[in-house]
């Protein structure tokens, strides 16, 4: 009987009743969220304005033909961010989502951005691949997305970038 | 100064290899980043994303990361609002509008989204969607209608969850477990093989439950079927080898019962069936007739039930002098709820062995995921207070240097400089181009020619020359100029194309200093508006620490009670097996104290 219940409380783990401190800390956290949203947007304004700031995010378009382990990103030949992937960011990534990678600060003019990323493909094979762009910071904000993806006949995982508007 | 220029000086031309996003489309981006974020839980980024959006499929994320959070009345609105304006929410959305409406008690309206996302969608939403149905199916004792629901539901993880709840449903209403373990068949099955390696505490506890039922229709056989299966290193594992043990004896077969019990006794006593293993161990020995060592077993047994009481006293004390967060959670290196489902626990710890079982009551997971929400808030606020304390000094700082007269002279002097280079590209554009009229052909020599020359006239002003010298250079300068005659239209071409570069730098230098020095002179007001902002960010922050402290300590006050209460509900059990041991023990005593009046073979060693 003890079993039972023991595993029927198990069971049941989302059916609770509101009780009024869930309602006190559901409104909390609400204005929690509200100030989170003004401190980042001032975080943003004081550590990157518009006129420094440069954003990398990246895009995973090789669901079915790659892994991503890790991504090594370099500015101007300094490393800028190393990330190592779990399988929930790669989940989120494959379901669409968009990382932002790096978020920095750049003088105006032209930049080496360098990315080296590494994974399994496919095949077993275990890939380190790098990829080198040339970017062009002007006095606005100047946001860029690596996409990886791996095309037809090869399928071997590349790397490209988009710049955004 | 240099490093000052240089930083202004742009070249213009777009580097190839870099493709544009189309128009339009940043938005959608954002929201992907948005997408992403919530999808790894970072729910506050994601709201601060889409902030501004006013999407519909803005509207969906911020209702999706408001029912994660919990915030279950704002989600609803979110998403009722996009609804209302004639969008179709997506699975995922319309999931978390079906359980916002749950958490507000609307189960009507919660069913209707449930059996609409059931309906259209395959993937894991739909199969969530079908696991709630029969939820709220089984509470209302409909077990025949969460049948059905279960039998339209894809196989995976939230049908073996479903299947699950309905044999335990069955088992509480049913005398024969038949139902029961059929139900437990076919959610082993729903699992599969490739589910069964990625959720296997849902194996054990399927195996496990299905090994009670079969034992409790008197079925060792089967049960033994079902307990065989059960993992050795698992939260599962005392009670599967405790009932392993049970029907093994049930079979008279003891000795093999007991190797199972004394697995089950290496295990903390907090886990469910160690204790009963340690029991059994008496009876083992008592039942095959050695009846010293069932006395033994029964005194060890003893000694560990007291030794537990008093590690339970002392986890009480713990509890009331530090509090049940910090005493359990955080003291076994915990400070969430999503542990609980991970499958590499060490689960040699007494501490951790009652924290996993007092975390098997959604009361209890609430009260501890509470106290973790608001511990982070608190630390995250407190963090946040801090670095507002860095950006104001910064700000401070750069406030004084850029108010400075010497900033605006040393921008004044990259001014300057900008002109100087001005006047020189100026002045060589005039050389060139006389020289490229008049046909100066040694003007425009270049490389090794022009060196040359160079090196010629350089001679010809420092020597006084022979006149056979004089007349060896005249050949060379001869030569020298013919070459030159030779590249004269590429060196102009040439020189031409460098001039331009650098006019073209030149003209963006000026650009970007005309713009930063109009950047300084809003440098100061800019700053100032900051500061504003960072005082004004950080009464707000400290406003809400007061209320997320207050509300800590609340959560705090009642997880304590949870936890107290557990530990006392342990205490009595723990008691109650010590009673029945030392009953037991009494009892062998007696036995053996008639028997000493009539001798009789007690069996193996005695």
């Amino acid at each position: 009987m003890r079993l039972i219940l023991l595993i029927t409380g198990l069971l049941f783990t989302g059916a609770l009743a509101a009780e009024p401190l869930s309602d006190d800390i559901a409104s909390l956290k609400a204005d929690v969220a509200g100030l989170n949203h003004t401190l980042f947007q001032l975080e943003e304004d004081i550590l990157n304005p518009a006129n420094t700031q440069v954003a990398v995010y990246l895009s995973f378009d090789a669901r079915d033909y790659f892994v991503l382990d890790s991504v090594e990103l370099a500015l101007d030949g300094h490393s800028a961010v190393s990330h190592l992937y779990s399988e929930r960011e790669r989940k989120a990534l494959e379901q669409g989502g968009v990382q932002r990678l790096y978020l920095g600060n750049l003088a105006a003019g032209e930049h080496e951005l360098s990315a080296v990323f590494n994974g399994q493909g496919a095949n077993d094979h275990y890939y380190r691949k790098d990829a080198s762009f040339t970017i062009q910071k002007a006095t606005g904000k100047a946001q860029y997305e690596l996409v990886i993806d791996a095309r037809a006949p090869s399928f071997e995982p590349a790397m490209r970038i988009k710049q955004w508007d | 100064m240099r490093s000052a220029l240089s930083l202004l000086l742009v070249a213009a031309l777009l580097p190839s290899g870099l493709a544009w996003a189309d128009a339009g489309s940043q938005s959608k981006r954002i929201r992907d980043v948005a997408r992403y974020e919530l999808l790894v839980g970072d729910t506050d980024r994601a709201l601060h994303e889409i902030w501004n959006d006013g999407s519909p499929e803005a509207g969906m994320l911020r209702g999706e990361a408001l029912a994660h959070m919990g915030v279950a009345n704002e989600a609803r609105n979110a998403l009722m609002a996009v609804r209302n304006a004639g969008q179709t929410l997506s699975d995922p959305a319309l999931l978390a509008l079906a359980k916002s409406q749950r958490q507000l008690g609307d189960r009507p309206a919660a069913n209707d989204a449930l059996s609409t996302l059931m309906r259209r969608s395959r993937g894991p939403e739909g199969q969530e969607a079908a696991y709630l149905l029969a939820e709220d199916a089984i509470d209302s004792e409909a077990y025949d209608r969460a049948g059905q629901i279960l039998s339209k539901s894809q196989d995976g993880y939230w049908a073996a969850m479903g299947y699950l709840n309905l044999a335990t449903a069955y088992a509480r209403q049913d005398t024969d477990t038949a139902r029961s373990l059929i139900a437990l068949r076919v959610a082993r099955a729903m699992l599969g093989d490739q589910e069964a390696t990625r959720y296997p505490e849902l194996l054990q506890h399927i195996q496990v439950t299905a090994g009670y039922l079969a034992l409790r229709s008197d079925e060792p056989d089967k049960a033994l079927s079902f307990l065989n299966k059960v993992s050795l290193n698992g939260y599962y594992t005392p009670q599967a080898l405790y009932l392993h043990g049970l029907a093994l004896a049930r079979k008279d077969n003891y000795r093999t019962a007991m190797q199972s019990w004394h697995r089950a006794r290496k295990f903390p006593l907090g886990f469910p069936g160690a204790a009963d293993a340690w029991l059994g161990m008496g009876r083992g020995y008592d039942e095959s007739g050695y009846l010293g060592q069932a006395g033994e077993a029964y005194l060890a047994a003893i000694s560990a039930f007291e030794g537990e009481l008093v590690t339970l006293r002392t986890l009480r004390t713990q509890i009331q002098e530090q509090g049940g967060y910090e005493a359990m959670v955080r003291s076994a290196g915990r400070d969430d709820v999503e542990w609980f489902l991970a499958d590499s626990k060490t689960l040699t710890q007494p501490r951790l062995a009652y924290l996993m079982q007092f975390m098997e009551r959604p009361e209890a997971q609430q009260a501890v995921r509470d106290v973790a929400e608001l511990t982070r808030m608190e630390q995250q606020l407190k963090r946040r207070l801090s670095d507002l304390d860095v950006f104001e000094g910064m700000l401070t700082r750069r406030l004084k240097q850029v108010s400075r007269q010497g900033s605006r002279a040393k921008i004044a002097e990259v001014g300057q400089g900008i002109q100087r280079l001005n006047q020189r590209l100026q002045a060589l554009q005039a050389r060139l181009d006389d020289a490229g009229e008049k046909g100066q052909v040694a003007d425009l020599a270049t490389g090794e020619t022009a060196d040359k020359l160079a090196q010629i006239r350089q001679i010809r002003s420092q020597k006084k020359l022979t006149p056979e010298e004089q007349a060896r250079l005249d050949r060379l300068e001869g030569v020298l100029t013919w070459k030159a005659q030779e590249g004269f239209d590429r060196a102009r071409r040439e020189h031409a194309r460098h001039v331009a570069s650098i006019a073209h730098s030149l003209d963006a230098a000026k650009a970007a200093y005309q713009h930063f020095d109009s950047e300084l002179s809003q440098t100061p007001d800019r700053f100032r508006k900051l500061l504003s902002r960072v005082g004004a960010a950080r009464s707000q922050a400290r406003t809400l620490l007061t209320r997320v402290e207050t509300q800590r300590q609340k959560a705090s006050g009642e997880l304590d009670q949870h936890l107290m209460a557990f530990i006392d509900d342990q205490a009595s059990q723990m008691n109650a097996h010590l009673d029945r041991s030392e009953q037991q023990l009494a009892h062998l005593y007696e036995h053996l104290a008639l028997n000493d009046a009539a001798p009789v073979k007690t069996g193996g060693d005695q």
